[in-house]
């Protein structure tokens, strides 16, 4: 079979200031997006670390997270403190049960809906690495579960964390917290999980159906959404969920429950890669302060590719501080057979390798620094400004 | 068979493999017709200035086709060349150039997209949108997401002919029946109640 080694993207963490670890009372947001999956590292203190969410770094093919940590000279075994599973969309948990499997002393925390009785009903149905190449987020989850029962055999080791609206992932009795953070779940909410519920129940199969890949619940309802705050610093990570028209589920329903003077956050990971249906005006008007410092990840398949232009600047007329971690640019397809290349281009409408770049906005602020003063942030690798990416690409 | 139907140049990189190895560019081929198909006569090029006793009728060629059955004027065997059956070449085969597999993402009414790995651990992976006529009728009706597909792209060889092949279809993966179904939930039973939910 002819073939050569596909060209990667270009690798964020050579020769910079990347290795630079924070400060043991600095905050740190790093986030990571290569067009298809992203990653959130946070700094919890003292080299310790919390990771929400997994993609692939582009040339080690290992967790972003963990080779972030590598590069940076902590021992992800030891200073992963909690690891978050924001939704078991594909492109949030590839190598996240790698990150936990590593985390040997972490907590692990995911969406409610795992625990219901209708999720093991796709747990049993839909793992299908064994049968399909390319792994999903279901598998990752049901790795991530056959770790927990590994380690339930050792009183060490906290049970795992249902995310709901609410509930406190961080601090934990049992782990040291030098910033005093807390990490709250804004969603979940109750509504929300009851309705994944409902359509885990409509896609759970059949005998005599033909076996196939779990089919993305296209609905995000059960995103966990984060609200960090140390010193008075406030940060929203965003998760995946959606604004939708019935207040009592989405991000409408986290703005009814949490809107407030003291609720209002100093940085946001824009959900849902800055799509129309990622934020919302009141979202920005009642949970953001003005000039808030914006990142979200571009995310890349088919003739999908978010954000678009016109997001950006949307975004934009709310925050001019708003990076994205890579532009939302496939690679273009090449093979060292040129009827390879010819035949693929031939056969398609539209060829393209996924992810194209891959990139890193890191963001950083001592705890001692006033909650409003900008946030230190730089860009490694293909991550940039949002008002550059739109200025170049206009 | 008698007579050679016509003296024809062929290109040598239109020959297979194996003609091509060790075969001189000056060689040349004489075609015959019978009522049943063709023959190609290989001259080799050391045969070619030879003295040769006989001539091909209506081809002005000096060459020895001796190895052809002629009724009406016998040939020598002087510069025998070896002599090549059409039919005997017409063995099909195929060279696989690359296999794609992965799964449906997307599908609407006329179009639908895919994310195609040529191995499980393939990073950056392919990422692809087809026309719905790119499958076969039957095919059609199983495109759903997360369908199974394979594609492949490859020579196909019939006779001297090679064509270039892109091949498109789903897997049909057997059905889930209920006995691995409970098989699965019972496993996955197992999973969660080792785990003690905060």
């Amino acid at each position: 079979m002819a073939g050569k080694q596909r060209k990667t993207s270009p690798v964020p963490f050579d020769g910079n200031s990347v290795t630079v670890a924070p400060g043991s009372r600095e905050l740190e947001v790093s986030v990571f997006g290569p067009g298809f999956g992203e990653c959130v590292a946070l700094h919890l203190g003292d080299g310790n670390w919390a990771i929400v969410d997994s993609c692939l770094d582009a040339r080690s093919k290992l967790p972003a997270s963990l080779h972030y940590l590598n590069c940076i000279g902590a021992d992800p075994a030891t200073s992963i403190q909690l690891v978050v599973g924001t939704h078991w969309h594909d492109d949030h948990m590839d190598g996240l049960s790698t990150v936990f499997q590593t985390a040997v002393g972490a907590i692990f925390a995911c969406t409610g809906a795992v625990q219901q009785k209708d999720f093991e009903e796709v747990l049993a149905s839909w793992t299908g690495a064994r049968f399909l190449p390319g792994g999903s987020g279901v598998d990752e989850l049901s790795s991530i579960l056959a770790e927990l029962k590994k380690r339930s055999n050792d009183s060490r080791y906290v049970a795992p964390k249902l995310a709901i609206v609410g509930r406190a992932l961080w601090p934990v009795a049992s782990k040291p917290n030098p910033l005093e953070m807390s990490i709250k779940c804004l969603s979940p909410s109750d509504a929300a999980v009851l309705v994944t519920i409902g359509r885990l129940k409509g896609v759970a199969p059949a005998s005599t159906m033909m076996r196939r890949r779990l089919p993305n619940l296209l609905e995000n309802d059960t995103s966990v959404v984060l609200s960090v705050e140390a010193g008075g610093h406030r940060i929203l990570l965003g998760g995946d969920l959606h604004v939708k028209a019935d207040r009592s589920l989405g991000w409408l329903a986290i703005v009814d429950d949490h809107a407030g003077a003291d609720a209002r956050h100093h940085a946001f990971k824009v959900p849902h890669h800055g799509s129309p249906t990622g934020d919302h005006d009141e979202v920005w008007s009642k949970m953001a302060v003005g000039q808030t410092c914006a990142v979200t990840t571009p995310f890349v398949r088919g003739n999908v590719c978010l954000p678009s232009v016109a997001d950006c600047k949307r975004i934009l007329s709310k925050t001019q501080n708003a990076y994205l971690s890579a532009p939302p640019i496939a690679a273009k397809f090449q093979d060292s057979s040129k009827a390879v290349e010819r035949t693929v281009m031939e056969a398609t409408r539209l060829v393209q390798l996924v992810p194209g770049k891959y990139g890193h906005v890191r963001m950083r602020k001592h705890l001692k620094e006033k909650p409003g003063t900008p946030w230190r942030v730089e860009l490694f690798g293909s991550a940039v400004s949002m008002a550059d990416y739109v200025r170049t690409t206009s | 068979m008698s007579e050679p139907s016509s003296t024809l140049s062929f290109p040598l990189k239109w020959a297979s493999k194996e003609y091509r190895k060790d075969e001189p560019l000056e060689t040349r081929f004489f075609l015959f017709h019978n009522g049943e198909g063709c023959v190609v006569v290989r001259e080799p090029a050391e045969n070619r200035d030879k003295d040769h006793e006989a001539r091909i009728p209506g081809t002005g060629s000096s060459a020895s086709t001796v190895g052809v059955e002629n009724n009406s004027a016998p040939l020598t065997m002087s510069g025998v060349p070896r002599t090549r059956v059409l039919r005997r070449q017409s063995e099909q085969r195929y060279i696989l150039l690359k296999k794609y597999e992965g799964y449906l993402t997307a599908r609407d009414e006329d179009s639908f997209s895919a994310r195609l790995f040529e191995n499980d651990s393939d990073y950056p992976v392919l990422d692809a949108v087809f026309d719905l006529e790119e499958l076969s009728e039957t095919d059609r009706e199983l495109a759903v997401e997360g369908a199974p597909m394979v594609w492949t792209i490859g020579y196909a060889y019939e006779g001297s002919t090679r064509k270039r092949e892109s091949s498109i279809y789903l897997r049909r993966l057997p059905a889930w029946d209920s006995e691995e179904l409970e098989r699965g939930r019972k496993a996955a039973k197992d999973l969660t109640s080792a785990i003690r939910w905060e």
